[in-house]
Parts: C-alpha cells; structure tokens; sequence
C-alpha cells in the first residue's frame, strides 16, 4: 500500500515538473563540472613581440604563449561599427567549426584610429579614439573603455583552451565593471533580471537546445532555444558581449558584485571562441548593436499581428471549420487558424489525412471566404518510409543527418522511426523548401499562408540522448551535431522562410512560427514560448520572457494563451487574453487532454471579458505594425522592460511584469492571483512623465512604484503624456476587413503644449516597402492648436485617414501618491468646420491641420 | 386523414408567407440605411433624432452621418462608426438580418440582399436572396418531408411504445394480485413450520444436553492433553533443569532457526519465550507454547505454515496467526498417538461431532420439520421472484420514453458506429461503449443517466454518464444528439472534449412539428 501511493506521488509530481533524469545538470556534464571547479589561473600571457596592429587596419593579432606547456594561441581583435570589437582565440593551427550562417552579413569593420604598442600592454581605439581596447601581456586580460570608462573586462585568469577527440571545450570571463546587473542569455523560465548562479547554488544558465515537457519556473534550464548574448547594465552605462558559438555551453553569472559591477564565466564545449563586444554606453545603443550584427526582422504581414486559435489538434476539417464560424458568429476576431500535426497523414508532412482532412482546398477557401488564414505545422523530422516523396527524395540525395559512422540516423519522433534534415547542407535546405510550394504540397492554397516550425531543437524520443540528435551524429563536411547543435532549429526556420518566399514568388513576407530559435533566428521567424501551463506563474513567465526575448532581437514573441498543459479557471483566461493582448505574437494554444476553450465556450460574462481584451488588440494595430516598422529600421525592441526606457532607475531593474509597448503605452499584466483587486505598479520616468489611463481617468505621475486599483474588465494601461497614439476603433472581425478604416488619435500635450507620434502605412504584404519604397512613415506631432503631419519616409500612395481626435487634458496633476483625473475632448472637425476624415493626409509631404 | 390535412395547412403557410414579403418588396417604406421596418418610425427625418436609450438627442442630419453620437449606437444604424450598433439587412425574398455593424462595409458580403457593402467600389455584393431563399424553403420542405415520413414511423412506435405500456401496467397488476397470494402462502407456510419446529426442538432438548456434555468433556481432555505435552517439551527443553527454559537452551535447536540461516539468533529465540529472556513451565504452557508447536509439527513434517509475505508483515503476521489458531484447536479432538516426539496430524477442516443417533420417534419429528422448512423456503422464494419482477416493471414505467412513449421499444436495443479505429455502441437507456478494432476490451463510456436537453426540448439529447475514469482524468460520459430520421442509426461518434462523447443517434422517434422560420415570420407579420 505504501509503495502503492509513493508511486503516485511520484507519477504527479513528474506530471508538472521536467525529467531532471533527462536533461542533465552541470555536475552531470564532463567538461562543465571541470571547468566550473577550476581555480582562476593565469595560464596564458601575450608573446610582446608577436603583436601586429595598424591604423590602416581594423585587426590586431597576437600570440598567447601558454605559461604551462600547452598549446600557443593566437588572439585577434577587430574594430567594428557601431562601437563594437570582436575577439577570436584559437590554437594556431585551429580547426574549429566556424559558424557560417548566423550573422546578418560581415560585420563592417572599422580602423583603428590609434594603435599604441607599449612594453606590456597594447591600446587600439576607434570612433575618434572614443572606444578602446588595452591588451594587457601578462597577465593576459583585454579592457574594452567607452569614452575614458572601462566597460567590459575579458578576464585572461578564466580563460582555458583544451582539445581531445571527442571535445575541445574552453571557457573564458567577462566583467562589466559598471554594470550592476546582468540580462539576456534567452532562453530560460526566469526573471528578466538573471539570478546570480554559484558552485553551491544555482546552477549555471544552460544553452543545449532541448524538447523539455513541464518546463520549470525560475530555472536556469536549458529550454528550446539560445541567444547567447548578455548585457551588463547599471545607471551610469550598459554593454554587452555575444558569444558566436552554437555548441552547448553553460554561463556562471554573479549581478551586482562588491565592486557594484558583474561578471560572467562562460563555458563552451567545443567551437571556436568568437566574442563581440558592444559597448553600448545605453540600452538602446548595445541592442542596436546587437542587431546590427545579427540582423532585425522584417515585417511581418499585417494579419499575422491579428488574433490567432490554435488547438492539439482540431482533428477533423469539420472541427475546423466549425470553430471558425463559431467565432464569427459570437463576434470573435480571428486572422488565423491553426492546425497542429493530427492533420497530416501519419506525420508525413507535406501531406492531409485522407480522412479527417479530406477536402483541404474546401478548408482553405472556407476560410478564405471570410478573409481569415490557415497556419498548419511542418517539423524537421522526415517519416522513414518508402514511398514518401519527402524521404525518399531526401534519402536519394543524401541530405540527411548521419550517425557517426557514416549511416543514416533514425529516431523515434511523431511518425515512429523518423530521419532528421540536415538543414547545415544549403541543398537540404532548398530540398524542403521546394517541398512549401503549391505543386510539391497538393491541397496547399494561398490562404494557408503561414508555417508552424516545431521540434526543432531537434526533438528525438530518446530519452538517453537527451532528446535530440547524439552529439556525434555528422552533418555535412563531417561537422559533428555537437558543433551546431544550437542552430538546428535557426536552420530549419531558414529553410522554411526561403521555401514560402520562393513558393509565393518573392511576393509576400513568409510567415514562420519557430519553437527552437538562436541569435539572428528574427531575420526568419517569430517564436513562442513552447509549453508551458495554466497557471499564473506560466502567465507572468510569458511576460518575462518575452521582454527578454525583445532586447535581444527577437522581437516577434508570445506565449500560448490559457497555457498548454492543464486547464486555466476562467479568471486566468480572461486576464491571460489581456495580457496576451499586448505581447506581439497573440495566439491562444492547448494539449490534447485539455478541455476545449475557443473563447465562445466559456460563461458570457467571460466571453465579453476576453472580446474586449482581443478587441484592444485590433485597435492598437496602427501602433504595433508601426512599431514594427521601425524594428526593421533600428533593431528596436517591439515591447520594452522599463530598465531599457529609463536605465537610470534601479527600482526598476527587477520589474518584468510590466510592458512597454515602444515607448508610450505602459501596461501592468495581471498574473499575481486570483481575485486581485489592486495592485502594485510600477510608474517610471519621474515626477514629469505622467501616465494616463486608457481605461479609466486614473492619472499617475512616474514617481515609481504605487498600489491601483484593478478591474476585471482590462489590465491596468496608461498612455504616456506626450504621446500621440494612432488607433483604429472600429473592430472588425479580422485585419483585412479594417485595412480601409479611418483613424483615432488619442493623446495628452505636454506642459509645453506638444505631443508627438508615429504612424506607418504600407500594403500590408508584400516586400515593396524594402525594395521599393512603397510606403509612407509619418510623424504627427502637436503643437497647441495645430497637428501637423510630415512624411518622414517612404513614396507609397497611402493615404492616412483620421476621423477623430481624443484629446485628453490633465485637470488634477497627481499629487503625494494621490491620483489625478483628465478632461476628454472629442474633436471631429477642423477649425474650418471640415470633417477630419475628408483631409487627404499624405498627399502633401507636409500637412498642418488647425483644430481652432 | 389528419397528415394530410397537417401537410396541407403547412403549404398554405409557405403561400401566405410569400405573399407577405413581395407586399414587403413592393412597398418600400423610407427609412435611414440599416433599420428594420419595425424600427422606421423611431427615425423621423422631420424631427430630431432621440437615442434609444434617452441618452442625447441630436439633428436628424446626424443620422448615419457616420460619426458615433449615441452610446447605444443607435443614430448610425447604416454605418460601421459605433462599436455596438446594429445593422439590419431586409434580404427581401429571404430572412432578414441583423448584423453587428462592425461588418457593414468591411469588404465581405454579409447580407445575402448585398445592403451591407455599399461604400467600397472594390467590391459589389450580389443579391442573392431570391436564390437563398428558394434553397432554404426546398430544404425547409425536405425537412418537413423528412418529419412527415418520420412522424408516421414515430407513430407507429408510439403506439407500440404505448402497447408495451399497457402491457407492463396490466402484468402489474397480475403480479401484484399473485404477489398477495403468495404472501398468503408463505405466511401459512412459516406458521406450520413454526409449529413444527417447537415439537422438534422440545424433543432434540434432550440430546443437545448430551452432546453439550460430549463436547465439554472432550474440550478438557484436549486441553489436559495440550498441557501433557507442553510440560513434556519444557522438561525437554530445561537442559540445565532450573525450572526455566532460558534463550541459551532454545538456541541448539535448529528448529527455532526461523530464518533459515543456519543459527538460532537471540530475537529468533525470544520470539518463542514470548520476548522473554527465560520463562517458568506455567508461562511456558500459557504463552510459549501456541509459537513453539507449529514449529514443532513443521519439524516433523506435519504442518507446513504458509509462506511468509516479507513486503506486507502486518497483513502476513495476520495470516499466519489465524493459521495457527486453526491449527491448535482441533487437535485434541483426535485420538492420541503414540510417539513422544510426534504430534498428532492436524486436519485440514474441523469437524463437528456426528450427531448422536435419534430414537424413531425423535427422528420423525425432525423430518416433518425440515419438510415444512422447505416448504416454507420454496414460499418465500416465489414471493421474491414476483418482487424481483414488479421492481423491473416499476423501473420500466418510471422511465421516461417520451411524452408519447415513442422511445420505448428502443430500450433493449443496441445500435453500432464504427470509425477507423473504434467500434461505438449506443444501448438506449442502458449505456454507451467503445470498443477498439484491434482489441478486445469493452470501454464503457456511461451508464444511462438522463434526458438533458434544452427546456424547450428535453428529448434532444440524452446524457449517458459515471463510465470508466480515464487514465489521469475523470469519468468517461457521452451525450447522445437525437434528431429525426426515418431510421435508427447512429451516424457519427466524436470526442470533443477528453474522456467527453458526442453520439448523434438518428431515429424517428424524434421527428416532431419543426416550430420552422415560416412559422415565425408569419408570426411577426
């Protein structure tokens, strides 16, 4: 009896926590557990008469001589752009796996201005001698300065380079000497600011890209994907390091040390040492910097920002088709529907169930009929069976992924035994992509107009191998799997993204959904957060690692609304729709042995919760596809953690339940617990950024952190005062439908009597904005009594229709903690009586319309 | 003669109604975009216009100005411009409609008369109505021809669910008149019995004195036996004869060596001297001795204890205790052997004395009473037998089968669904199952449970629940859609949500008068 109910404890508690049996910690792991043990040591120091660096150059080289009869290495350092190095350290006669595809091009370089080559030390610098670089000999270390500061130190003492047959792991160390705490390093189930991890204490954050079901809160767990970038920031400056290397590895962080700085230990298992170094000195600049070397997204098309329904699985195309009508006929706004992988016939992607999927193209134009899309999901792992076009093709042109000893690798997956793509072969990845196109894919239509990328990492169901490809599988050229492991999933999106692009002849942006990602992966794809759970904490999880994922490029994210596993009340669905609301990817997601949960299901007072929140959605599309616009030009994040706005405030470095959407809409998530009331909120920007409620008249001035109250109806959003924000307040059922309406303006003037926006036109599809201009960005901005509109860029013909102005004037500055109040002024007509939206705004360059 | 005159009033419906709306088609009465006809008089262009929930009032010009003035949105009743407003499209020839406003001019086609979709010049929406409606007045007639062929068949099963009914009730009654008498049997039957058995127990008073007597006496002589025989092994035991069997003298025995391994421990040895260290011959016969026997007699190959459940000790202690009980009473009842060593051979069953022989007289008396105690028997069995049916029938006519029985004679019925992985099985009334193709385990999905369809309709749909939990998750239950049709059939079987089935189960049992559109809209004209 006791055995009895002890295995059922256990049984439960596997059902909501991930397999530690699995997936490994450090003390399981060879090279981690040596390396994370060693005592800092000075064991190389730079050969003085080896050094070679030039003015007429950007690359200083040098040769580190090892102090204890190991290997020499050579060191080389490059001037870049936007205020960034670059340091590689390899053996001499290095054969290390460089990575070819995860940079967004050659980075630029850049000259060095000065070159001082002293005794023991040399100095390179650039941008006017504003960025620094001092190799100190012996011992060995390099200090990267920002205007006379020394911003980020490359530690020589934990630097180690080994190699064997089957591993070459190194490690080395960073110090931020001004930065007090440490972020990035996605992807994990963590607080935004990254906790300190120690021999004794947490482990270190792991990158091994793994399939990891009941994924834990708080864990510096390796989960599916791996951005390996991380930012020092404190009040004074932010930099960054980001390691190009996509083998495992596993980073010792320690914020805020004795010295007020931080610093990291890096631990990688093989691959080469490929370090950039951002020196920032602001939020934006080092994500900017970042960006620029691994690319920004391009934009997405317009309904892919629309609210998305996805299940495992509508198993049959009636299923399908009836929720979709379903949502029509209670007033649901829905873009997209998907289908998870029961629509395939066996899992052999590429192909319908012959019997619950029987009339596809039906499907499809159903769907069509009232403007709406299909997303249906295609993973990387290829059913081993004769007569599948996709295998045998595949098989036929040796473009799968190997065992070590030359055969073919087979796995279990979805389909049983399963051969992987091996995406690192340019031929395998032109092989699958055909495989998108109309003819290769029979029972495809234009209206199934984007792909789901799932099991990635990639997933194998085996359990000895930590769910994935063994680490000595080959990919093309006898590159070993351990080698790229954590690019799979980026490859994968690769293939996929040129296969849509050739499939709809260039002509409109492909739309990829990825679960595992890497750096640079938001140049292909958007991504979710995989499985998580109903549960509040899973809803705060989302936030958080959505504003992660938005600083380090990876702008497209969201979480499966109403969480994957277990079934959420009905007060987490509404307040997870509100939330979901203001992340960029708004999908809603559920497993198989979850009850259904399409929102028409659910009680009516809880219907009209959650159409009011997806309805805010749709009118807050100006701003997010505008805000996606000027990602494509800058690298800028979609949604913000406050730090990156106001990097002074250290109150605020540990807020990551709070979204900033660009830099104007501030909005609380509710995920604290059931039956919140009030809550605490954070207003940042000082006692001169005033906030005013979207929702209600509560007025709140950034004076930091206060209680408010909460209603059921929306979470807490406030607008920022001088801030024009463009709405479309006439929801229709999908983003098609409202591509021709008129625009609302909402704003509050400054004290000085302006307020400033930005908006964004274009097709909605197609790639003409990039190659042709074919677009129109336009800045509004108010002055007392007049609005002016200046086109900043772009030829397209697009006119910009306004038919109302909200204008809300503060009559109560908040006070003492005190909330103030606003005065709506609803303005449709010009001072010359003339309807708003008969302006034709955007035919003139420059447009000044008089409100009195 | 009653369906066809049904049949007729219904198409004279369908001619009255057509009528109507060309008089809708012909007359126009002028009215803002988007209002019904109902409404037209609350948007009087010679007036301001009020909002319908009092709120404003505001120049008629800004009717459908496209501009929201009123909360309720009703001042733009044509236009998309209020979040709720409504627009109502005529769709003459067909159904009117209402049509949130958020879809009048959004670039889809809503209303089937193309009212809606006025303002973009990408797009023309045909009207359509005409066609539509002549598609839904043939299906509104297939249906009805559906109804009636179901409603005949409905009929006839009525009757028979009726028939049944009647025969139920009728046996009822016959079986509660035979309940009675055999009642009055029965109770004749006890009271003869009863009789009989006080003569038979006066006359066996005497003999169960003399076998109580047997008995005690037997019962002491086994004792004093039991006695002999502990004293026997404990003069055996004291090696040293100090009147104590002490640990030391039971650990060179091997027969005390319970674990087998080859030694006599100390626990070993005071697990027999009852966890003491030394005991006197009275605590010896009292306490040591039901432990130290069995081993004894297993010693000699006479008893085998059951074998020991090492991962379960309280319930194998139990076991063998009782065991050993068993084994000890009855012992003495045998006759004594004649080996010291040797205990007497255990039997398997104990056994009770054989009854003293009876003398004639005696023994006539004890037959006649055990005739009539079967007798009696016999009685009361019938009376069961008649209850056990009057339950059935009464559980019969507690159900409901309809208002006019027509879903009776499906009960007892069992009606198949295969798709391509399962066989479904719909038992009205009594369960559902899922049988897998490839298996052979019935699930059982629910156990009849009741109607629960909507109030208007209780019939519509029938819950079947409490079936077998799923793994990790609750009960399985299925609900059974039941629309009209002129056969019984199941004709589909999904699970929309886990461990939760949807039967749809065909059968004119559930044809009934459609309260159809052209009913309501000849209502509302």
């Amino acid at each position: 009896m006791l055995i009895k109910s002890l295995l059922i404890i256990v049984l439960a508690t596997l059902a909501f926590s991930a397999d530690h049996g699995t997936f490994k910690d450090c003390a399981r792991v060879d090279f981690c557990t040596n390396l994370r043990t060693r005592t800092p040591s000075d064991d190389y120091s730079v050969d003085s008469g080896s050094v070679s660096a030039s003015t007429d150059s950007n690359t200083l080289t040098a040769t580190l001589k090892s102090n204890n009869g190991g290997s020499d290495l050579t060191l080389t350092l490059s001037g870049l752009q936007q205020n960034t190095f670059r340091v590689k350290i390899a053996e001499v006669d290095s054969t290390r796996y460089e990575l070819q595809d995860v940079l967004d091009g050659e980075p630029e370089g850049l000259n060095f201005d000065d070159v001082q080559i002293g005794d023991d030390s040399v100095t390179v610098t650039t941008a006017s001698g504003s960025n620094s670089a001092t190799v100190t000999f012996s011992p060995f270390n390099i200090e990267f300065g920002k205007d006379g500061a020394t911003e980020v130190v490359f530690n020589g003492d934990r630097l180690t380079v080994a190699n064997n047959d089957v591993t070459a792991p190194f490690s080395f160390g960073i110090t931020f000497p001004e930065g007090l705490q440490l972020y990035g390093i996605h992807e994990h189930c963590d607080s935004l600011a990254l906790q300190n991890t120690g021999p004794g204490g947490t482990d270190p954050y792991r990158f091994k890209n793994s399939d990891v079901a009941f994924y834990e809160l708080n864990s510096p767990m390796a989960l599916y994907g791996a951005v390996p970038v991380l930012y020092g920031h404190g009040p004074t400056a932010t930099a960054g390091v980001f390691l190009h290397n996509a083998a495992e590895q596993w980073i010792e962080t320690t914020s805020n040390n004795e010295d007020g700085g931080s610093q990291a230990y890096f631990m990688a298992e093989i691959g080469t040492l490929d370090v950039f170094v951002l020196l920032g000195p602001n939020p934006i600049e080092v994500v900017r910097q970042y960006t620029k070397l691994t690319g920004t997204a391009h934009l997405p098309q317009l309904w892919t920002l629309g609210y998305h329904q996805s299940r495992y699985s509508y198993e049959t195309q009636d299923d399908a088709k009836d929720v979709v009508s379903n949502f029509d006929s209670n007033n649901f706004q829905l873009d997209a529907l998907w289908l998870d992988i029961d629509y395939t016939d066996a899992y052999k992607y590429f192909t319908w169930n012959p019997s619950t999927y029987s009339d596809p193209v039906g499907l499809q134009d159903t769907l069509a009929s009232t403007n709406k899309k299909l997303v249906t999901i295609i993973d990387p792992h290829i059913k081993v069976e004769a007569g599948y076009s996709v295998y045998d093709g595949a098989l036929a042109n040796d473009l799968f992924v190997k065992n070590a000893d030359g055969s073919v690798f087979e796995g279990p997956c979805w389909p049983g035994t399963s051969s992987y793509m091996d995406f690192l072969n340019p031929a395998a990845r032109e092989y699958y992509g055909s495989m998108y196109s109309y003819d290769n894919f029979p029972g495809s239509t234009p209206t199934l107009a984007g792909t789901w990328n799932d099991m990635n990492e990639p997933s194998v169901f085996d359990n000895s191998l930590e769910m994935t490809l063994p680490a000595d599988g080959l990919h093309i050229g006898n590159v070993r799997h351990r080698e790229i492991h954590n690019i799979y999933g980026f490859l994968h999106t690769m293939a996929t993204h040129q296969g849509l692009l050739a499939r709809d002849n260039g002509e409109r942006r492909p739309f990829v959904l990825t679960r595992s990602h890497f750096a640079g992966s938001q140049r292909y794809t958007a991504f979710w957060t995989g499985d998580n759970q109903a549960d509040w904490t899973y809803l705060h999880a989302a936030v958080q690692e959505c504003l992660n994922a938005n600083i380090l490029g990876l702008v497209f994210c969201g979480a499966d609304v109403g969480g994957f596993f277990n079934n959420p009340t009905n007060e987490l669905m509404e307040r997870w729709y509100q939330a979901g609301a203001w992340l960029p990817f708004y999908r809603a997601h559920s497993n198989k042995d979850t009850n259904r949960r399409e929102p028409y299901l659910l009680p009516e007072d809880s219907q009209a919760i959650i159409r009011e929140a997806i309805q805010t959605r749709y009118k807050h599309l100006p701003v997010w596809y505008t805000l996606f616009y000027e990602h494509t030009r800058t690298g800028d994040p979609i949604i913000r953690p406050l730090f990156y706005q106001y990097p002074e405030e250290t109150d605020a470095y540990h807020v990551d339940g709070q979204i900033l959407v660009g830099t104007d809409i501030l909005v609380r998530a509710v995920y604290d617990y059931s039956g919140a009331t009030d809550l605490d909120v954070y207003f940042p920007g000082g006692e001169n950024e005033v906030w005013i409620s979207s929702t209600s008249d509560d007025v709140r001035a950034g004076t930091g952190q206060i209680n408010v109250p909460v209603a059921r109806e929306n979470s807490p959003t406030y607008y920022r005062r001088g801030a024009v924000i463009v709405r479309k307040d006439t929801v229709r059922p999908n983003t098609v439908e409202m591509t021709d309406d008129s625009h609302t303006l909402y704003y509050t003037v400054n004290e000085d009597n302006t307020a400033h926006g930005t908006v964004y036109l274009d097709d909605g599809v197609s790639f003409k904005y990039r190659d042709d201009s074919d677009f129109k960005y336009i800045s509004i901005d108010v002055d007392g009594d007049n609005v002016s509109f200046t086109t900043i860029d772009g030829n397209g013909d697009y006119e910009f229709v306004v038919d109302k102005i909200v204008r809300r004037d503060i009559a109560n500055f908040p006070k003492g903690g005190k909330s103030g109040s606003y005065k709506e002024t609803v303005i449709t007509r010009d001072a010359n009586g003339d309807l708003l939206k008969n302006i034709k705004i955007g035919s003139t360059k420059n447009l000044i319309v008089k409100l009195k | 003669m009653e369906l066809f005159a049904r049949n007729f009033k219904f198409s004279s419906l369908f001619l009255s109604s057509s009528v109507i709306l060309s008089v809708i088609c012909t007359s126009e009465v002028p009215r803002p975009r988007g209002v019904s006809l109902s409404r037209a008089s609350l948007y009087n262009p010679e007036r301001n216009f009020l909002c319908f929930d009092n709120s404003k009032t505001i120049p008629f010009v800004q009717v459908n100005d496209d501009y929201c003035d009123c909360p309720d949105g009703s001042d733009e009743p044509g236009t998309s411009a209020c979040p709720h407003g409504i627009f109502h499209c005529t769709n003459a020839g067909h159904k009117p409609m209402n049509l949130a406003s958020s879809r009048v001019n959004d670039g889809v086609c809503d209303c089937c008369d193309g009212s809606d979709e006025y303002a973009r010049n990408t797009i023309t929406c045909p009207n359509i109505c005409m066609q539509l409606g002549r598609h839904a007045r043939e299906e509104a007639q297939r249906m009805a021809e559906l109804v009636k062929a179901g409603k005949h068949l409905k009929a006839e099963l009525s009757q028979r669910g009726m028939q049944l009914k009647e025969e139920k009730k009728e046996k009822l009654v016959v079986l509660e008149k035979n309940k009675e008498e055999a009642e009055r049997v029965k109770q004749e039957k006890q009271q003869i019995k009863d009789e009989l058995e006080a003569a038979e127990n006066k006359a066996l008073e005497i003999y169960r004195k003399m076998e109580d007597e047997e008995k005690k006496r037997k019962a002491e002589a086994e004792a004093a036996k039991n006695r002999e025989e502990a004293t026997e092994t404990f003069v055996k035991f004291d090696s040293n004869q100090d009147g104590f069997v002490e640990i030391s003298e039971l650990q060179t025995r091997q027969t005390f060596d319970k674990d087998k391994n080859g030694e006599v421990s100390v626990e070993e040895a005071r697990y027999f001297l009852n966890n003491e260290d030394a005991i006197d011959l009275e605590k010896f016969v009292t306490d040591a001795w039901p432990n130290i026997k069995p081993y004894l007699m297993m010693d000699a190959g006479l008893f085998k204890p059951p074998v020991t459940q090492e991962e379960s000790p309280s319930e194998a202690d139990d076991l063998q205790g009782d065991e050993a009980d068993e084994e000890e009473a009855p012992q003495d009842e045998e006759e004594p052997d004649e080996g010291e060593d040797e205990p007497e051979q255990p039997e398997e069953a104990v056994e009770e004395p054989a009854p003293l022989p009876y003398d004639d007289e005696t023994q006539k008396l004890v037959d006649r009473a055990t005739f009539a105690r079967n007798e009696f028997a016999d009685a009361e069995r019938a009376v069961r037998d008649i209850e056990a049916e009057i339950n059935n029938i009464q559980d019969y006519l507690e159900k409901d089968f309809g208002p006019e029985e027509e879903f009776a004679s499906l009960q007892g019925e069992c009606f198949d669904y295969s798709d391509h992985e399962y066989i479904y099985k719909l038992c009205p009334f009594e369960k559902t199952t899922q049988l897998p193709k490839s298996g052979s385990m019935e699930t059982r999905l629910g156990s009849w449970g009741r109607w629960d369809g909507p109030e208007d309709n209780k019939y519509e749909s029938m819950l079947y629940d409490k079936g077998q939990s799923c793994w990790n998750g609750p009960q399985r239950s299925s609900k059974v859609k039941v629309v009209c049709g002129v056969t019984n059939e199941v004709t589909s079987v999904t699970e929309p949500n886990r461990c939760e089935y949807l039967f749809e189960f065909v059968t004119p049992a559930a044809c009934r008068e459609i309260a159809s559109d052209v009913d309501d809209l000849h209502d509302e004209l």
